[in-house]
């Protein structure tokens, strides 16, 4: 597969697929794996990543889920090519900044992605559409059953697998959901559920990651420790947990149906408005509206089709996918048009709300 | 003075810890034990891995206990290698 193949082709996530899509949009997980003997990726000189890099290429090709997927060194990459890949969430932004000696192997559903020399020297992560936990654990367990025959990890068993910072020690296991609850955020009970999180061993991250900012009403809820827990413990914790929260958001948006129409309905038909007609958007501005059109879209003002229109543009407003498009560098009030100009004609196939209720 | 601890495998000190919050390779885990402990507890649920294990090292694991087994059965200590043989079979039943 190539690089350009990767970009014209949606994964399932993007298409709006997946159980309980209304509410969760990805789910997430990741395995950190080290190399025994080889020191780990920031404390090696250039040429020991090179080493490091030539051990787990061929073992990560052979991997029967990984034929025929993308091997791309970063070096090769550009600013904006690592951006898109970073906004499709199949490297971290720390890999985006790494270059040479760095590479990323990504299968052809772009389930799969492996991460070579990030933090540690493997980041195995698979993801899926909508609830998943399980499914893309699985999917993980079976990559990494194949290498363990052919690679010594780095492990201790006292400690587990053991990474580079002990904040990943044990399973090395970061479970990850990205919810959408605008309900909860209009309902001012947002922070009240988040809280109810963290008091019970969470971690809330914010759109774009670690320390970020809640954007679009899209929340990541993970796993905060990693070792004194097994696998499927976190598993189970976090999947009962996100179903409990999708049930609370689910009641809000009916409370709000039920107690203000006016006001739900004012919100969504606004940022339509605003979407359809503005000539030049922020990406702050912009991700609110498209909260509230995917909010539109569950409650029923948009037909149901619109879903993977709502995830297009929620990728495609982005810098780094804004700047594919355009194949040139744009300043911000350039990207503000041309984001603007984006959102305009992709909201037009999207017939005006029309209020079910 | 007493000269500064240093990881044998990769030659990390402790104060490239403090400044890069990152160890230097696996064997640090075990030169720095002491002074890592605290943390471990502070970031983690408890101290001990309850998960899965690579199968590579369950079977040196279950190389080292053969040996051990043999040893035993060769000096006669039957209720040792009674023992050796629960720990052994726990440890095929979990991969």
């Amino acid at each position: 597969m190539r690089f350009s193949t990767l970009i014209n082709n949606p994964a399932d996530w993007m298409m709006g697929k997946g159980e309980e899509n209304d509410v969760v949009i990805t789910s997430r997980v990741r395995l950190a794996r080290n190399i025994e003997s080889d020191p780990f990726p920031g404390w090696q000189t250039a040429a020991q990543r090179e080493l490091t890099l030539n051990k787990l290429e061929p073992e990560l090709k052979a991997i029967p889920e990984m034929e025929a997927g993308l091997w791309q060194n970063l070096g090769d990459l550009s600013k904006v090519q690592k951006q898109v890949l970073v906004e499709r969430h199949l490297i971290s932004r720390e890999h985006a900044a790494k270059s040479k000696g760095c590479a990323v192997l990504i299968n052809k559903k772009q389930t799969l992605s492996f991460m070579v020399n990030e933090e540690d020297h493997m980041r195995l992560q698979a993801m899926q559409a909508g609830l998943h936990l399980r499914e893309a654990y699985d999917q993980l367990l079976m990559a990494e059953k194949f290498l363990d025959k052919k690679l010594q990890w780095a492990y201790d068993d006292k400690l587990g697998f053991l990474t580079a910072c002990p904040s990943n020690l044990g399973t090395g296991m970061r479970a990850s959901v990205m919810m959408h609850l605008p309900g909860l955020a209009l309902c001012d009970q947002i922070k009240q559920v988040m809280q109810g999180l963290t008091d019970i061993g969470l971690a809330i991250r914010g759109f774009y990651g670690e320390g970020t900012e809640f954007l679009a009403n899209l929340f990541q809820i993970s796993n905060q420790a990693t070792l004194g827990l097994s696998e499927e413990q976190i598993i189970d914790t976090l999947s009962k947990t996100v179903a409990e929260v999708v049930t609370q958001e689910r009641y809000a948006r009916q409370r709000l149906i039920k107690e203000r129409p006016d006001f739900l309905t004012d919100q969504i038909s606004r940022s339509y408005g605003l979407l359809k007609h503005a000539y030049l958007m922020e990406s702050k501005e912009t991700l609110h509206h498209l909260s509230l059109i995917r909010l539109g879209r569950d409650l029923g003002f948009f037909p149901k089709s619109s879903a993977q229109l709502c995830n297009t543009m929620l990728l495609d407003m982005q810098p780094g996918h804004l700047q594919l498009h355009e194949k040139h560098q744009m300043d911000i009030e350039q990207r503000d048009m041309t984001r603007a100009c984006i959102m305009r004609r992709m909201i037009s196939s999207i017939p005006a709300p029309e209020r079910p209720f | 003075m007493m000269e500064e601890k240093k990881c044998p495998q990769c030659h990390f000190t402790l104060a490239k810890l403090q400044d890069i919050r990152r160890l230097g390779c696996g064997y640090c885990f075990k030169v720095f034990a002491d002074e890592l402990a605290p943390a471990i507890t502070g970031l983690q649920k408890q101290a001990l891995h309850v998960g899965r294990k690579p199968q590579m090292s369950i079977k040196s694991q279950t190389d080292q206990l053969t040996i051990q087994l043999k040893k035993a059965i060769a000096q006669e200590a039957y209720e040792e290698a009674a023992k050796i043989k629960q720990k052994l079979s726990l440890l095929t039943e979990s991969t």
